[in-house]
């Protein structure tokens, strides 16, 4: 099989392209994808300092050494999330990655906050994921608001906003709906720009991108996805793929260009001031201050029943 | 998807599931990730045929041989030595960061 585009012998098969390339054509066409959808989205310029979130998984990383490549200033926000051995192999290849080309990057460790995720999943008896997507949030928002960052990258992929839409649009989550974009420009003084420059390539093309340019990142799935309802959504939409090559894309496509300006024209309350950390909020009182204050409530609790015992 | 989950009516390629890594000369031996599983197959074949044995769908592994990815339409020799990895992680809400979800 040959490279498509040099007819050198080709390492990778892309059915929803009809393209076969070799390792060099294939890294040029990723990064070019990157590259428009940055451009195309108006994500960020070369001029601004962007705030990656990095996890040590493939996507995340990928994004960076993109960006790397491409010229931009970047710095690595890594959370380490408390959740055993699946958190410190995380941090150890985001350091590893950052330290071997003298990235600078920014490291949390919840753990020191008193919020491990397996410790607030626990104590809450939230579902991890949920404790865990709310925290994130959270710190990726302060954080690049407090550190005069205009902009955080994420490293959604294809796959992942497929199966986010998939599942938008099977609840009908109009606001969601209304907010599922590349590109989310802050509402409110303490939001950023938040962007996500991997939303045209695939999970696959991820991979095998870190796998071509020798990125070491973490190839254990995290032990708390497991039975998550995404991995539910992303293989159905992986089984009609595999029948009609190029579905994702055009799922993702379409809706951005036909489907989500109609959601996004209805109005929309704008988000208020949290009474406890002063970042956005629907409520009173924003998601993970509730989290930090229940889990500091149960934490309570249960060390005074222990000292009782 | 996902190991040991066959397709109705798929034959099975296993000839074995061992624990250790096993080394008969004319078998196929793969290596699947994230669970470090070894299995071994009888048989040169497709390298999308050998995805589908292991009941994984088109795009959601790689196979890698040495240093080298194989593309899903190449074949793979009877006494290669393979990594199948997997390729899919999730877990959202939590990969989410729009900032307002309730």
């Amino acid at each position: 099989m040959k490279c498509t585009r040099c007819k050198a012998p080709a390492e990778v098969q892309l059915r929803q392209h009809n393209s076969n390339f070799c390792r060099a054509c294939f890294v040029f066409f990723f990064q070019r994808q990157v590259e428009r959808a940055i451009e195309k989205e108006r994500m960020f310029s070369l001029d601004e300092p962007v705030l990656v979130a990095v996890s040590g998984g493939k996507d995340s990383l990928a994004l960076w050494d993109v960006l790397i490549d491409l010229g931009y200033q970047t710095t690595g926000l890594h959370l380490s999330l408390g959740i055993g051995e699946y958190s410190d192999a995380s941090t150890d290849k985001t350091v590893a990655f950052a330290n071997a080309r003298s990235l600078p990057l920014i490291t949390v460790k919840l753990a020191d906050h008193g919020l491990a995720v397996n410790d607030v999943a626990g104590l809450t008896r939230r579902p991890a994921c949920s404790a865990c997507g709310t925290m994130k949030r959270h710190y990726f928002d302060q954080l690049a608001v407090d550190r005069g960052f205009p902009v955080v990258a994420t490293g959604h992929n294809l796959d992942d906003e497929a199966a986010r839409l998939l599942g938008n649009v099977l609840h009908w989550q109009m606001p969601y709906l209304a907010r599922q974009r590349p590109v989310l420009q802050p509402t409110h003084e303490r939001f950023v720009r938040k962007v996500k420059p991997l939303y045209r390539v695939t999970e696959y093309e991820a991979a095998v991108y870190a796998f071509m340019r020798g990125i070491d990142y973490v190839v254990d799935e995290c032990p708390n996805a497991i039975g998550a309802t995404q991995l539910t959504y992303k293989d159905m939409l992986n089984r009609l793929e595999a029948t009609s090559p190029g579905s994702k894309l055009i799922f993702v496509q379409e809706f951005l260009q036909r489907a989500q300006p109609i959601f996004a024209a209805a109005p929309e309350e704008p988000p208020r001031t949290c009474v406890g950390c002063g970042m956005p909020s629907f409520g009173e009182m924003c998601g993970f201050c509730r989290l930090v204050r229940e889990t500091e409530t149960k934490r309570e609790r249960r060390n005074a029943a222990k000292a009782v015992q | 998807m996902g190991v040991g989950s066959w397709s109705q009516g798929a034959p099975s390629p296993l000839v074995s599931a061992p624990a250790t890594p096993v080394s008969s000369p004319s078998l196929m031996h793969v290596t699947i990730l994230p669970q470090r599983k070894q299995v071994e197959i009888a048989g040169r074949r497709r390298a999308a045929d050998v995805l589908r044995e292991l009941g994984f769908l088109p795009g959601t592994a790689m196979v890698i041989r040495g240093d080298l990815l194989v593309p899903e339409n190449s074949m793979l020799e009877a006494d290669d030595v393979i990594e199948v990895r997997s390729v899919i992680s999730g877990g959202a809400p939590a990969l989410d960061v729009e900032g307002l979800a309730p």
